[in-house]
C-alpha cells in the first residue's frame, strides 16, 4: 500500500461522498399531489418468479384505481423495489420510501423473513403493511401489530385447507409428506398434521421427508417414498422444486400408484404446462383461472391484456392489497396510517377471492384456501384447479386471548 | 482540510433529511467491511469470495448476545468480533493452505456452508427468519446518535486498520502479495501469515455486521451468503484495491448506485456487473487509483515546471 | 439402505456428476490451453439451457428437433464465450480473470432475467428417452442413462480431437509453447478463440442435454457455480481425467450425503475437498 498523503486522499474521499450525498436529493423525483404507494419485493433471488407476478398484479391494481378516479381524488404512484431477499435491502428500501418518498402503504416481499423485518420499521413509524403473500404465522401471531394486514392465508390456515382436501379421500389408509426444510415448509406439515389427524384418525401417517429448499435431486425421496407404498403423498414442494419433483418421478410411474396432493401456486403449474402428471388434487392461495366471479374474470383480462401472461396467485392477493387499501382510505376520508387503521379495524371487505372480514385483534383476514383436482386445460395451456372449492380457514384460527399471549410472551 | 471535513462530518447529520442519514450509516459500515476486505485483497493478495461470512456471524453473535443472553450492546460488539475470530481462525486454517482459484471457491464455498447452518438451526438462529427486533440501546437510538456513533466506530475502526497496514505485519503481507515463492525464501512463513491476515479481516468484519445488525433491527441468512459477499468486492475494485481509501470511495460510489439504481431499474446487477468489468478491464486501480494517478502526474507536471 | 436405493442413488449420483463434468471439461480445456479462469462458465451452462429451450420451441415438431436444438444451443453459446473471451483477451492476471468473469455473472444472469424471466421452463424427454428400463427389479430412468453416456461420449470426441487431429495436435503445442506456435504461422488469436469457442460448447449443449431432468429458470448458474468449481480444483486445474475423477467423487458424494443428511450434503462434498486439499493441494491430477 503507497504510503500516499493522508490528507490528499481524505480530501479526494470527502469530496466523491460530498458529491455523492449532495446529488441524492435531486436524484429523487417527486410528483406533486400524488399518494404514493410502495411495493417492496425479491425480485432478484430464488423468489423472482413469484415476486414478478406480485409486482404485476400491483401494477394492474394501480391502474385500475388510476382509473377510477385514484384514491380519494388524487392520482397513485406505484413505487417498486427489489430486496432481493435481504433484510437489510428490504429495510433500507422501507426507510427510503417511508421517509423520503412518503409512502401511505407497503405491501411485503416474498420472503416471510424480509417481511417480518419490514414489518418492524412500519410499526415504528406508524406505515400501513398489507400482506398479499401469506407465509409465517408470526407475522400476524407473535409479530402482529396494529399496522400489519394478512390479507392472504397464512401457513396455519393453508395447512388446515389442505389437510380438509386430505381427508376427503375415503380409501386412504396410509400416507407420507414431503415439504422444503425450512420455517415454512416446517410450519406447513406442523398445521397439517393436527387437523388432519382430528379428522382422520384412521389414516397412518407413515414419515415426514424433508429435502432442502432448492434440492435438484429428489430421486432418493422418490425411492423411499414408492418403497413405502403410501396411497396418499401431501406435498407442499413448490415453485422448481415441485417441477424438478415431477419429472424426476414420471418415470417411475409415482403418479399412478399413490394419489398425490401438492401445493399448486400457479408458476409451477404454468412451468409444467402439459407435463402435469394426470390425477393429482391440489391446493392452492388464489387460483385465479378457478375462481369463477365476474371480477375475477375482469381482472384475468386486464391482466392478461397488459403483462401478456396469465396471472398467478400472488398477483391476486397483491392485486387484492392495493384495493383494500383504496377502500379503507375511502372509509377513513384519509390515507394516514392512523387513520386509516382506526376506520378499518374488524371491517369487511371485497376482493378478488370474495367477501373477506379482518379480526379486531390481529387484523387476520378469513381468506379461504382453495382445493380441488388439477386438470390440465387446453386454453391456459397449463392445468388449472378444476374445480377450485373454497375452504373456511377460520375455525382454525388461534383465539384472541392466545394472540396476546404470545406477544406478551415475545415481548420478554 | 482535515478540519473542514471533521466539521462537515459532525453537521451533516443535521443537514440532511432522514433517510440520508441511513443511507450514510450504510456506507459506513459498507467502508469498513470493504476496508477488512482490501487487508486481503489489495495488501494481501487474496481474493475471498466467502469474506460476508464474518460480516454476518458477527451481526449474529452480536444479536444473538443481546437477545438470548441479555448482554449490553457495548459488551456485545467486542465479544462477537472475538466469536468471529475464532470462527475465521478454524476456517481460515483450511483456507491458508491454497491460493488464488482454490482460495476463491474455497472461501466461497465456506461462506455457503454458514449460509446452511444458519438457515438449518433455527432453534438457535431463527432459521431463515433471523433474528428479529434487535435494537440500539438508547444513547444512540436517535437518528444523529446512532450516526455519530457508527462515525466513532468506523474511523477507529479504519486507524486500526490503516495503523496495521502500515506496520512490519502489513508490510510482510505486501511483501506475500509481490512474490509468494521469494518471500519462502528469505523465511516468511508465508502460511502462518496468511492464517493471522485471515483472522485479522474476519474480526473487522465482524465489527462492521454488529453496527449493521443495529441499524438494519434485524439480521438474516443472506448477510452471510454470496450475494452480500459480492459487495465488498465491487466495492473494493470500483474503489481501488491499491490505495487505502479505495474501499471507501467504493463504498460511498455504491451505496449511491444501489440508491439511484434501484429506483430506475430492477436490473440493477446488470449495472454493477457492466460497471465492475469496465472498471476492471480499464481502471484496474478502480477510481481511486485513477485519482491517485492524475494527482501523482499533475504533482510531477507542477515539479517539472519549477 | 436397500440394493435398490443403493442402485438408484448411484446412477442418480453419476448422472450428477457427469452433468458437472461437462460442464468442468469446458473449463479444464480453456484453463489448460489459455490458463483463463472463467468463473462465469456455469453461467454459459445457462444460457445453453434458455437458447435451447426457445429453439427447441421455435423447431418443435421437426423430426430431432431435440437433438437439432442441441447443437444449435452450443453454437449460440459458443458465440457468446467468444465475444467474452475477446474481452477477456487483455486480461492475463488470474485474479482480474476471476473478478472479470465474476462481473458477467451478473451480467448474463441480469440480461436472461431481462429476456426470458419471470417463470419457469420445462422441456419434456425427448421421445424415445422418456420411459425407464427394469434391470433385475430396479427402475432406473431411461434419460439419466443417457446422460451419463452423453458426457462420456463427449468427454471421448473431446479426447480424440485433442489427441488424434492436427488441430488439436497444434492447441496442445500452444500449451507448451506460444512463442513457437506463433512463429509457425498459426494466428494464435484465432486459436484461442476457437478453443473458448468449444469449451463454451461443450457448457451450453450440457444446458440443453440436462435440462429435461428439472426446470430451466435464472439461479442455474449459481446452483452450478461452488460444485463445477470445487470439481475443477480436486480434479486439478486443467486436467480432463482429473475433472472425471473428481466430478463423479462428488456426484456420489453428493448422492449418498443426501440419504445421510439432506440439508448437509454440501458438507460432506466440502470434507471431500478439504482432505484432498491438505494431502494433495494441486488436486488429484494437477501440475503441481
Amino acid at each position: 500500500m503507497e504510503r500516499y498523503s493522508k490528507g490528499k486522499v481524505l480530501a479526494c474521499v470527502v469530496g466523491i461522498l460530498a458529491l455523492c450525498f449532495i446529488t441524492l436529493p435531486f436524484a429523487s423525483a417527486a410528483y406533486a399531489g400524488t399518494v404514493k404507494l410502495g411495493l417492496i419485493t425479491d425480485l432478484t433471488g430464488a423468489a423472482f418468479v413469484t415476486a414478478r407476478d406480485s409486482a404485476d398484479g400491483a401494477t394492474v391494481a394501480v391502474d385500475r384505481i388510476n382509473a377510477e378516479g385514484g384514491i380519494l381524488g388524487n392520482k397513485v404512484e406505484l413505487l417498486v423495489r427489489d430486496s432481493a431477499l435481504k433484510t437489510d435491502m428490504g429495510v433500507s428500501h422501507a426507510r427510503e420510501l417511508i421517509f423520503d418518498k412518503k409512502v401511505k402503504l407497503i405491501v411485503g416481499p416474498i420472503s416471510s423473513g424480509v417481511r417480518l423485518a419490514i414489518s418492524d420499521v412500519c410499526r415504528v413509524f406508524k406505515v400501513v403493511l398489507i400482506d398479499g403473500i401469506g407465509g409465517s404465522v408470526s407475522l400476524h401471531r407473535e409479530r402482529g401489530h396494529d399496522y400489519f394486514w394478512q390479507l392472504s392465508v397464512p401457513t396455519s390456515g393453508e395447512s388446515y385447507g389442505a389437510a380438509v382436501g386430505c381427508s376427503i379421500f375415503k380409501d386412504v389408509k396410509t400416507m407420507v409428506s414431503i415439504a422444503p426444510d425450512y420455517v415454512w415448509g416446517r410450519q406447513e406439515i406442523e398445521g397439517f398434521m393436527a387437523p388432519f389427524k382430528e379428522m382422520r384418525p384412521d389414516v397412518k401417517i407413515l414419515e415426514n421427508f424433508w429435502p432442502k429448499l432448492g434440492e435438484k435431486d429428489y430421486t432418493p425421496y422418490i425411492t423411499a417414498i414408492l418403497a413405502k407404498k403410501p396411497d396418499l403423498m401431501y406435498s407442499v414442494l413448490y415453485g422448481g422444486d415441485w417441477i424438478n419433483f415431477v419429472k424426476q418421478a414420471k418415470p417411475y410411474g409415482l403418479f399412478e400408484k399413490m394419489q398425490v396432493f401438492c401445493f399448486a401456486e400457479a408458476s409451477s403449474q404454468i412451468g409444467l404446462g402439459k407435463e402435469a402428471p394426470e390425477g393429482t388434487w391440489g391446493f392452492g392461495r388464489a387460483p385465479a383461472p378457478s375462481i369463477r366471479t365476474p371480477q375475477m374474470k375482469s381482472f384475468i383480462k386486464a391482466y392478461k391484456e397488459k403483462m401478456g401472461r396469465w396471472p398467478s396467485d400472488a398477483s391476486v392477493t397483491t392485486y387484492d392489497a392495493f384495493m383494500v387499501f383504496k377502500y379503507g382510505a375511502e372509509m377513513a376520508k384519509s390515507i394516514d396510517g392512523p387513520a386509516w387503521v382506526k376506520a378499518m379495524k374488524g371491517a369487511t371487505v371485497e376482493t378478488l377471492r370474495g367477501t373477506l372480514t379482518f379480526r379486531e385483534c390481529d387484523n387476520l383476514s378469513n381468506s379461504p384456501e382453495y382445493i380441488g383436482p388439477l386438470v390440465y386445460d387446453e386454453k391456459h395451456g397449463f392445468a388449472i384447479f378444476k374445480p377450485a372449492l373454497a375452504i373456511d380457514t377460520g375455525p382454525i384460527a388461534l383465539s384472541c386471548e392466545e394472540i396476546m399471549q404470545l406477544r406478551k410472551k415475545a415481548k420478554k | 482540510m482535515l478540519l473542514a471535513s471533521v466539521i462537515v462530518a459532525v453537521i451533516i447529520p443535521h443537514l440532511l433529511p432522514r433517510y440520508y442519514i441511513h443511507l450514510l450509516n450504510l456506507f459506513l459500515i459498507g467502508s469498513l467491511f470493504a476496508l477488512s476486505f482490501n487487508i486481503l485483497l489489495g495488501n494481501t493478495g487474496l481474493l475471498s469470495f466467502g469474506h460476508a461470512a464474518y460480516f454476518g456471524v458477527g451481526a449474529y453473535a452480536a444479536a444473538l448476545l443481546m437477545k438470548k443472553v441479555g448482554l449490553h450492546y457495548f459488551i456485545a460488539i467486542p465479544l462477537s468480533m472475538a466469536i468471529t475470530g475464532v470462527i475465521a481462525a478454524i476456517i481460515g486454517y483450511f483456507c491458508s493452505r491454497v491460493v488464488a482459484m482454490s482460495f476463491a471457491i474455497l472461501t466461497l464455498a465456506f461462506g455457503e456452508l454458514l449460509f446452511v447452518i444458519a438457515s438449518k438451526w433455527y432453534t438457535f438462529t431463527g432459521g431463515d427468519d433471523g433474528i428479529q427486533s434487535v435494537y440500539p440501546p438508547d444513547i444512540i437510538a436517535s437518528s444523529a446518535g446512532f450516526y455519530y456513533f457508527t462515525l466513532i466506530v468506523v474511523t477507529l475502526g479504519s486507524l486500526a486498520i490503516w495503523r496495521i497496514l502500515n506496520s512490519p505485519f502489513g508490510y510482510t503481507l505486501q511483501c506475500i502479495r509481490n512474490n509468494r515463492q521469494r518471500s519462502e525464501s528469505i523465511g516468511i512463513n508465508v502460511r502462518r501469515y496468511q492464517w493471522m491476515v485471515f483472522i485479522v479481516a474476519g474480526v473487522f468484519a465482524a465489527l462492521a455486521g454488529c453496527l449493521f445488525v443495529t441499524l438494519n433491527w434485524s439480521v438474516a441468512p443472506p448477510e452471510i451468503g454470496f450475494v452480500k459477499g459480492g459487495e465488498p468486492i465491487v466495492m473494493t475494485i470500483v474503489g481501488g484495491q491499491y490505495i487505502f481509501g479505495g474501499p471507501i470511495i467504493g463504498a460511498a460510489i455504491f451505496t449511491f448506485f444501489q440508491f439511484f439504481i434501484g429506483q430506475i431499474t430492477i436490473y440493477w446487477a446488470l449495472v454493477i456487473g457492466i460497471v465492475l468489468a469496465l472498471v476492471i478491464r480499464f481502471l484496474p486501480g478502480g477510481i481511486g487509483g485513477f485519482i491517485q494517478q492524475r494527482m501523482a502526474a499533475s504533482h510531477q507536471a507542477q515539479q517539472s515546471r519549477v | 439402505m436397500t440394493f435398490v436405493t443403493f442402485v438408484n442413488q448411484f446412477i442418480s449420483g453419476a448422472t450428477y456428476g457427469l452433468v458437472l463434468f461437462m460442464v468442468a471439461l469446458g473449463l479444464a480445456l480453456i484453463f489448460g490451453v489459455m490458463s483463463i479462469v472463467n468463473l462465469a462458465h456455469p453461467s454459459l451452462y445457462m444460457l445453453g439451457a434458455f437458447f435451447g429451450y426457445f429453439i427447441w420451441f421455435s423447431l418443435k415438431g421437426y423430426y430431432l428437433s431435440f437433438w437439432l436444438s442441441v447443437i444449435l444451443a452450443g453454437l449460440a453459446v459458443a458465440c457468446a464465450g467468444i465475444i467474452l473471451e475477446f474481452f477477456l483477451r487483455p486480461l492475463r492476471e488470474h485474479t482480474e480473470q476471476i473478478l472479470f468473469t465474476y462481473a458477467f455473472i451478473y451480467i448474463i444472469a441480469d440480461l436472461v432475467k431481462m429476456f426470458w424471466g419471470g417463470r419457469y421452463y420445462t422441456l419434456p424427454r425427448p421421445p424415445g428417452l422418456d420411459g425407464s428400463v427394469t434391470v433385475g427389479g430396479i427402475i432406473l430412468p431411461t434419460y439419466n442413462l443417457f446422460i451419463i453416456g452423453v458426457s462420456l461420449l463427449m468427454a471421448a470426441l473431446l479426447w480424440l480431437l485433442l489427441s488424434k487431429t492436427k488441430l488439436g495436435k497444434i492447441i496442445r503445442a500452444a500449451v507448451f509453447d506460444r512463442e513457437m506456435v506463433a512463429m509457425l504461422g498459426i494466428r494464435l488469436p484465432w486459436l484461442f478463440a476457437l478453443v473458448f469457442g468449444i469449451g463454451a460448447f461443450v457448457a451450453g449443449a450440457a444446458g440443453l442435454l440436462a435440462a429435461p431432468m428439472g426446470s430451466i429458470a435464472v439461479g442455474m448458474d449459481a446452483e452450478m457455480l461452488v460444485p463445477v468449481f470445487v470439481v475443477c480444483i480436486i480434479g486439478g486445474m486443467g486436467s480432463f481425467l482429473g475433472a472425471l475423477i473428481a466430478s463423479l467423487i462428488i456426484g456420489e458424494v453428493y448422492a449418498f450425503g443426501i440419504l445421510v443428511l439432506p440439508q448437509m450434503a454440501m458438507a460432506f462434498m466440502f470434507v471431500v475437498v478439504v482432505v484432498i486439499l491438505i494431502i494433495r493441494p494441486q488436486g488429484i491430477l494437477g501440475r503441481s
